[in-house]
């Protein structure tokens, strides 16, 4: 799931300026999950809002909403009204939903009220851990399961590296080693001798550049004017 | 003595006890009750805060002594954020959590007595 | 329609609201009388030992089974009440009580007990002669009030067994509770007023529950514990203080100290009630406390019946409402799981209607278990553990000390001519040892045979021991305290004798004592898998077997004796608190009676489908492991379900889940809107 952060108050705040109605909107699905933007962390942050204007002796409307999804964009129809209403709205759905809620609705004033942080797993309750860097161009079925791409300081192919020490990462003493952790594993599942090949190096070309990436399934997505001959 | 701006959540098993056999100890505080401490909710003592409280108590079973095991640990972290979210919306409310049986209105007493000399303190110790 | 029968309970104590409770909850419509004009009895008087933590002494309890009586709707209570005859014919009684009359078709006597008078019965203790000298139960209104803080003593003694434990005064027997009542109220005292110097003057130290090795540890830390009662204690000459006059019954030594205060731990007197006796025809015991009645379904429980402790005497109600309910025939039916062989459990089950289903692990919830026996997976109401001795793990004894639970121990010891036996010092403080200690004492009746019991504390805790102790005492059996284990050898214990300060040798044929015991093993819970006929979809995909060793549940008294946090499962014996034997009969009768099958009601948890984002938060949350993820085929997707037969209704996951899709039946938000509206009233 996409993991989150709830942005400090004071920024959220400054962005919201001297707007008077505010939506506070939220999103059902992985910030829920990671107790960041889900219904009850907005009606949270609804009462903040209230309760700085009240502080600062002003009145300001603030109204909460939640959607099952903010990133796909027959959900966002549900805020067509609200907006109307709004001076801004606040968004507590990922990145992915304030960039697509901003472009469902390109003059209402949108704004982020998290930090997207990474793409994680929960690894206790209340605590989740990065999984996957997105890179586009997967090598987990070489590194035993272990993103070296995100679980390695440096993102190296081929580690480890001269910095791990006693399987622990050189930047800080309590991360561990991604490499150590693949080298175990591989040595649980017998698959030592896999270590020998070299990974060339990698294509970052599917990564993070060129613009948008995008991805298309083709039995599904008509691009326009097909289908209507 | 507690006056209308002070919010008592108060768990069936304890403080609502308590309230009905010493009503006294918590003066005029608009009481909440809750069925254990664990259903303090922090939106709930955010609206408190919203609607006029200037100070939110939760009264909670002393550790061991919860019907359902984690009340009183569960209201201590639940309290706490809402008293972090408080303070990062400017707010000066504050946040007591007792924990007392329902035998036990001294100790809720006590609890009280501390937190609201702490707070004279504080508004003492406030730049003016 | 058939009258819903009546039954009624004397006396509103521990024992009596818990009675009532039982029977009104069985279907019965409920008198409940008290001759005070208040509820609660004795524990009333008592106020909350808790330091950072519960002290588990059940007094707060009293005031919420008075509250569940007071709101129950088949409960009337009368108090200022005299019970003045019961006639009519064994179907037809009539309960008279005073000018009013009640049919009845039961009676449950929990009339409690008295305090000792100890002006009378010791006068030599100085109680209201002297001054600094009181009784406990007023040092603790003190403690309460703050007025024991304000004005602290610098020194004060506490005086257990004043009016018990006593054959001079006819009162040989142990009151049970009031060396835990002492120790924890000394130590609440050391918890906010830790510059008084506390004392404290015992025969034994005799624990009344599980727990107790770690209160006189606790103890042994903070206040100095003396064997040896005082034999008088009177005003300083020319001063005001109580002069303590004892001998040190470990030491020989003789002192007179004097303390700021003297605080003299009252025995408990079984009460005298002549009308009610008569009327009820209950016998009593030499000691004055009720054993039985000669009326049709009169039925005792509670301290009426001997000292007990709150936790006991509520357990002891429970067991006489479940009994009374069996006698006019409204008992529920079902099968109840038992793990661990317990015969007494499983006839109790038997003769209350449940089919008692000998099983080795369970998995599900109250109502609706899976018990698992070697042959089949069957439906059960509640479970029952029994940890039993047997299953245990011994720890080491010492070289040449066999285990008095062994048979090349205690059965070798039956007929050894010269046998030492040795208790608390390689092992926790337990009833059960000091029993068979006894036992095997007074069986070895040959000419030549001699014993020797050497112990840190004696257990009498419990009717009919103290006369035990007294009888191998009478005949031959040395008892000897030592403060700490003797050195042994092959047919040879040395020590050094605490009165006289030289070594001892004493020579035996054999030496048993009783070992540390390990957690007993092979059953096993399956805790966290839910099977919910097959719908559950966490959980039953990965079931973790859970010793249940690891259930050791937590002392607290809202889980009583035997409860766990998971309702409907109780467990008992040697994985709880290993009693006498006649105590372990008791809990296993109660959790037998328990509400296996009858889950508390009240308001629930409940999950809005639409909501739901099976984020798991309140399945990882609950600790009674109520919500579950079921597969909901409408939405076609997984979402999380709270199982009403284990919520508690304690609406933690109300407040917890992140989509808000969690709904409290008696404390929504909108109720709790309501409440907070208040602050607008002015």
């Amino acid at each position: 799931m996409i993991v989150a952060d709830r942005k400090p108050l004071d920024e959220i705040l400054e962005m919201v300026g001297d707007a008077n109605r505010i939506l506070v909107s939220a999103c059902n699905t992985c910030v829920t999950v990671c107790l960041a933007g889900g219904r009850r962390e907005a009606a949270i942050l609804a009462s903040q809002i209230r309760i700085h204007a009240q502080e600062a002796g002003r009145t300001v409307e603030v109204r909460e909403n939640c959607l099952e999804r903010h990133c796909d964009p027959e959900f966002l129809a549900e805020l067509a009204g609200e907006l109307e209403w709004a001076d801004v709205m606040v968004s507590t759905a990922c990145g992915v939903g304030v960039n697509l809620a901003s472009e469902v609705y390109p003059s209402a004033r949108i704004i982020p009220g998290l930090n997207t942080s990474f793409f994680g797993a929960t690894d206790a309750p209340g605590r989740w851990l990065e999984m996957c860097g997105g890179c586009g161009d997967c090598v987990l079925h070489r590194t035993g399961g272990i993103c070296p791409i995100v679980r390695c300081a440096k993102s190296i192919l081929n580690g480890p590296c001269g910095g791990s020490q006693d399987g622990k990462c050189e930047v800080d003493p309590d991360t561990p080693c991604a490499w150590q952790e693949i080298i175990d594993r591989l040595a649980l599942q017998g698959r030592s001798a896999e270590l020998e090949a070299v990974e060339p190096v990698k294509d970052w070309g599917t990564s993070h550049s060129g613009g948008r990436r995008r991805r298309i399934v083709d039995e599904v997505f008509q691009a326009e004017g097909e289908g209507e001959a | 003595m507690l006056s209308k701006d002070t919010v008592a959540f108060l768990c069936a098993n304890g403080g609502q006890l308590l309230d009905a056999a010493y009503p006294e100890v918590l003066g005029d505080a608009v009481r909440v009750p809750i069925p254990c401490a664990s259903r303090l909710d922090v939106v709930h003592v955010l609206r408190a805060v919203e609607q006029g409280a200037r100070r939110v108590l939760v009264v909670a079973c002393p550790a061991g002594n919860c019907r359902s095991m984690v009340g009183p640990d569960e209201a201590e972290r639940r309290l706490h954020r809402a008293a972090a979210l408080l303070r990062e919306a400017g707010s000066h409310a504050q946040c007591i959590l007792a924990r007392a049986a329902a035998n036990a209105p001294e100790d809720l007493r006590s609890t009280l007595a501390a937190s609201l000399e702490d707070a004279a303190n504080q508004i003492e110790e406030a730049p003016a | 329609m058939a009258e819903i029968p009546r039954a009624a309970v004397i006396g509103a104590g521990p024992a009596g609201l818990a009675a009532a409770l039982k029977l009104a909850d069985g279907g019965l419509r409920v008198l409940l009388l008290d001759a005070e004009d208040r509820l609660g009895g004795s524990p009333f008087e008592f106020g909350c030992k808790a330091t950072d933590r519960c002290a588990n002494c059940y007094a707060c309890l009293t005031l919420q089974q008075i509250r569940d009586v007071q709101t129950h709707e088949s409960i009337e209570v009368v108090t200022a009440a005299r019970v003045t005859d019961l006639t009519g014919p064994p179907d037809g009684r009539v309960l008279h009580i005073g000018d009013r009359q009640e049919p009845v078709s039961g009676v449950i006597v929990a009339t409690g007990y008295r305090l000792a008078e100890v002006e009378t019965a010791r006068p030599d203790y100085g109680l209201s002669a002297v001054p600094g000298v009181g009784t406990a139960l007023e040092l603790e209104k003190r403690f309460r009030s703050g007025s024991l803080g304000d004005s602290p003593p610098r020194t004060l003694a506490f005086v257990q067994c004043a009016g018990s434990r006593d054959s001079a005064i006819g009162r040989d027997y142990c009151s049970r509770v009031c060396c835990t009542y002492a120790l924890r109220l000394a130590r609440a005292i050391h918890h906010r007023i830790p510059e008084i110097e506390m004392t404290l003057f015992y025969q034994d130290l005799t624990p009344a529950g599980a727990g107790f090795d770690a209160l006189v540890a606790e103890c042994e830390s903070i206040m100095a514990l003396r064997r040896g009662l005082p034999a008088k204690v009177y005003q300083e000459p020319g001063g005001a203080r109580p002069i303590v006059c004892r001998a040190d019954t470990l030491t020989g030594r003789i002192s007179e100290e004097p303390y700021d205060e003297v605080a003299l731990s009252v025995g408990l007197w079984a009460r005298e009630d002549p009308e009610l006796e008569s009327v009820l025809g209950l016998a009593k015991d030499e000691h004055g406390f009720y054993e039985g009645s000669s009326q049709h379904r009169v039925l005792l429980a509670g301290a009426c019946r001997g000292p007990m402790s709150i936790g006991e005497a509520s357990e002891d109600g429970r067991v006489a409402a479940a009994e009374l309910l069996r006698r006019v025939g409204t008992t529920v039916r079902g099968a109840v799981a038992i793990i661990g062989e317990d015969e007494h459990a499983e006839a109790v089950a038997r003769r209350e209607g449940f089919e008692p289903v000998r099983a080795r692990a369970m998995s599900g919830v109250a109502g609706a278990f899976i018990a698992e026996t070697d042959e089949a997976a069957v439906p059960v109401v509640g479970g029952i553990f029994v940890g039993r001795r047997a299953d245990a793990e011994e720890e080491p004894l010492p070289p040449h000390v066999r285990s008095l639970y062994s048979k090349s121990g205690y059965g070798k010891a039956q007929s050894a001519r010269r046998v030492a036996i040795l208790l608390d010092f390689w092992a926790p403080y337990s009833r059960i040892a000091h029993e068979k200690a006894l036992e095997l004492a007074a069986s070895r009746t040959g000419e030549k045979q001699r014993t020797w019991i050497l112990c840190r504390h004696a257990f009498t805790g419990e009717q009919g021991l103290e006369a035990l102790m007294t009888q191998v005492r009478e005949s031959g059996t040395a008892i000897i305290h030592l403060p700490e284990a003797p050195e042994v050898e092959s047919g040879l214990l040395t020590y050094v004798d605490p009165g006289m300060g030289k070594r001892q040798e004493l020579k035996v044929d054999l030496i048993v004592a009783a070992p540390s015991l390990g957690p007993t093993s092979g059953q096993l819970l399956d805790l966290d898998a839910h099977h919910l006929n097959g719908r559950a979809r966490l959980g039953a995909a990965h079931p973790t077997e859970t010793p249940v060793e690891e259930l050791q549940p937590p002392s607290n008294p809202h889980l009583g004796l035997s409860g766990t946090p998971r309702e409907g499962i109780h467990v008992i014996g040697w994985l709880r608190d290993p009693g006498t034997s006649r105590e372990a009969a008791r809990r296993a009768e109660a959790a037998a009676l328990a509400d296996l099958a009858t889950p508390r009601q009240g308001g629930r948890a409940e999950v809005d489908p639409a909501k739901c984002a099976i984020c798991l938060t309140c399945i990882r949350a609950c600790p009674h492991s109520a919500p579950v993820a079921v597969y909901d085929e409408e939405r076609e997707k997984d979402v999380s379900f709270i199982q009403p037969e284990a919520c508690v209704s304690c609406g933690l996951c109300v407040s917890l889940c992140p989509a808000s899709a969690i709904s409290h039946s008696s404390h929504s938000d909108e109720s709790i809107a309501r409440n907070l509206e208040e602050l607008h009233a002015e």
